[in-house]
């Protein structure tokens, strides 16, 4: 299965990753967020807010084949 | 010193100091504005009429150590919405005045015709000091001349060309510390009443800072360094927001698909990341500006900054999330620089960037330009200033462009705009907008918190299931907030910080030598909102008002494909509070 992965700010420092930019992965069926994160070399202790495909979701959320995933710390303004 | 209210005529031409009224002890900032405004202010008056009144007023905890405290209020009969209006600004005006003991100016009458006065405001003494110098300046040249006139830092409260032309999107600016006139008190066209008024300016001389008086010193200061500790610990408060601003929303926005793109056309914006609080924050950098900038002294959070431009002289401050949405992906413009421009246009004419971008993208929706185009966008700001019929009609706000040209599609609620979040795919945030007395208005109740950022648990933002209770809470907790005078931004602490609430009540009674609870905490964000609603309510408004534009249920905002559907009736249900509700609370007992 591809799926492709946002990180967005401290992430982003964090991981040397470049902000918004899709990186794919190679994943097995049954992958959660959490998993994925770990491969991408993400503290998931660093993350708050979890979308895919632009909707909210939980860390042990299952991916799907051509999800997109985007992942934040936490986050605020107004 | 005793607290007082400095009351000033402008048909007079005279000023006087009142003792500060005994009924109104727990009130500050919002909820001091509103109150005077229900007990004084004839409901059906033109906004710009000498009976309307100018309340500025710092809050409850202006003028003391506890940090955030530095947010002044501006109140009176909105001109742009026609009802109650409280417009909250940073800076360093607050915390001069509750220095002084003055917990409120309330200015009333109008100056004779073509008389342009500034009022200067020291410990013992004030002057309306005749500014015809100053008419049509813009606020960065005037606040220039105001600071090269006293050898003291003086604290400015000063309107653009736009509130002198009384245009119902103008504003009123504050200075920061540095002198820069970048804080608004930008929405409900207070600067067209600040105008109507013949006040140019009023210019507060004092150095002090944080030497408003305490009931308990000792207990107020050991509270005030606690929370200190508790805001720095927050992670948003801590991490999030010095590094990116409030801007670090754009990504959050857009990635939620919530993001309001080309007038309310699209929930997504395929520039967004260009005109990100990342990028943002990356460009600081780069040209040397500065990000974890503070508004005011006694500021922890800092989520202000100072933007520069491509050859490193400074353009802006700050830039901030609502200003970027709305003269950035509302109008389709990805050129962070641009927009910026257009921030620093806006402030020099004195008009909220919210309403101008709003109007704007109302504008392209009709045709006068197209979407994208930055450079159209920049001189559609300019000609406001020259007062041309069409700067005339974009100074007016979106409600007003829309009018003109003829554009149902307009993003208003009681005339004012919309802000950053699509109520259909935010729904917490539509009902917020949809009855907040002040007309739209994000900060009155931002469920963006429990809807996207996951802060103080979670409702799903797609559905209308509990979004009522949730604006509801916020909206009580943050007109308290509002009262404080403190930033929005505590919040975040409060929502997930145990400690947050008996931090505040501790800060409230031993300023104060009262002993609240919760339950008078709560209280008393009903009570401002009810007084706010009793005041539209005499001034013409009813339920039918407190409604969303109707293309928000018709139309589907990709990519969810959802609309507003949070019904009318629940929507009616906003404002019943679990206590019983005073059937008049304009008149209510005073809160002890
Ligand atoms: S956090 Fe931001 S808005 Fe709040 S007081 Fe500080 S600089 Fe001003």
């Amino acid at each position: 299965m591809q799926v492709k992965l946002r990180v967005y700010a401290s992430l982003a420092e964090d991981t040397g990753m470049d902000v918004a930019d899709n990186y794919g992965f190679q994943i097995e069926p049954g992958t959660t967020v959490s998993q994925l994160l770990q491969e991408a070399g993400i503290n998931q202790r660093d993350v708050r807010i979890v979308m895919i495909n632009n909707k909210q979701a939980d860390l042990d959320t299952e991916v799907r084949d051509g999800d997109e995933i985007g992942v934040f710390p936490s986050m605020g303004g107004a | 010193m005793a607290a007082r209210i400095l009351r000033v005529n402008m048909t007079k031409l005279q000023t006087e100091w009142q003792n500060f009224p005994e009924k109104y002890k727990m009130l500050g900032g919002r909820g001091l504005t509103s109150r005077i405004v229900a007990d004084e202010v004839p409901p059906t008056c033109h906004p710009l009429s000498p009976a309307n009144k100018l309340i500025v007023a710092p809050g409850l905890l202006g003028g003391t150590t506890a940090p955030q405290s530095g947010r002044i209020s501006i109140g009176g009969k909105s001109p742009l919405t026609g009802g109650v209006k409280e417009s909250n600004a940073g800076g360093v005006i607050a915390q001069k005045l509750a220095s002084l003991g003055i917990r409120a100016v309330v200015v009333e009458g109008e100056a004779p015709a073509g008389e342009l006065y500034v009022l200067e405001i020291e410990e013992n003494d004030t002057r309306l000091r005749r500014a015809d110098d100053l008419a049509g300046k813009g606020c960065y040249e005037a606040t220039d001349a105001i600071w090269d006139r006293y050898d003291t830092k003086a604290g400015v409260v000063i309107i653009g060309p736009a509130g002198e032309m009384r245009l119902t999107a103008a504003g009123i600016s504050v200075t920061d510390p540095n002198g820069s006139p970048g804080r608004f008190a930008g929405r409900g066209g207070l600067g067209a009443l600040m105008g109507a008024k013949g006040l140019k300016a009023i210019v507060v001389l004092t150095d002090k800072t944080f030497a408003a008086p305490y009931h308990d010193e000792k207990r107020f200061k050991a509270a005030a360094k606690r929370f200190v500790e508790v805001l720095r610990k927050n992670p948003v408060s801590g991490q999030t927001l010095p590094a990116f601003g409030t801007n670090g929303l754009v990504n959050v926005i857009n990635e939620a698909g919530a993001l309001p793109t080309r007038n309310f056309r699209d929930g997504r914006f395929e520039g967004a990341e260009k005109v990100s609080g990342e990028r943002m924050a990356q460009l600081i950098k780069e040209r040397g500006g500065k990000t974890g900038h503070p508004c005011h002294p006694g500021c922890v959070i800092k989520c202000s900054n100072i933007y520069n431009d491509k050859n490193g002289d400074v353009l802006v401050s700050p830039l901030e999330y609502e200003t970027v949405w709305a003269l950035g992906p509302h109008c389709g413009i990805d050129d962070l620089d641009a927009i910026a421009f257009m921030n620093r246009l806006c402030n020099d004419i004195g008009v909220d960037t919210i309403e101008t971008g709003g109007a704007i993208g109302v504008a392209m929706e009709a045709g006068v330009l197209p979407f994208g185009d930055a450079q159209g966008a920049i001189e559609l700001v300019k000609e406001i200033k020259k007062g041309t019929p069409l700067g005339r009609i974009i100074g007016s706000g979106a409600a007003v462009t829309g009018q003109v040209f003829g554009v149902r599609r307009v993003g208003v609620v009681k005339k004012q705009h919309i802000t950053a979040y699509d109520p259909r795919s935010v729904k917490g945030m539509g009902v917020t907008y949809a009855t907040s007395p002040m007309g739209a208005d994000h900060t009155a109740g931002y469920s963006v918190t429990v809807n996207i950022l996951r802060q103080g648990g979670y409702v799903d933002p797609l559905t209308a299931a509990g979004q009522v209770d949730i604006s509801r809470n916020l909206q009580v907790a943050t007109a308290v907030i509002d009262n404080l005078g403190l930033c929005i931004f505590i919040a975040f602490s409060f929502l997930e910080q145990e400690d947050s609430l008996g931090l505040l009540l501790e800060m409230i009674n031993s300023k104060t030598g009262s002993r609240w609870t919760e339950a008078d905490f709560t209280r008393l964000g009903e009570e401002i909102l009810q007084t706010e609603r009793y005041f539209n309510r005499r001034a013409g408004f009813s339920e039918a008002h407190d409604r969303l534009p109707d293309f928000f249920a018709e139309e589907k905002l990709p990519p969810h494909d959802v609309v507003f559907d949070v019904t009318p009736a629940e929507l009616n249900t906003l404002f019943n509070f679990r206590q019983e509700v005073r059937k008049d609370a304009g008149k209510a007992a005073s809160l002890r």
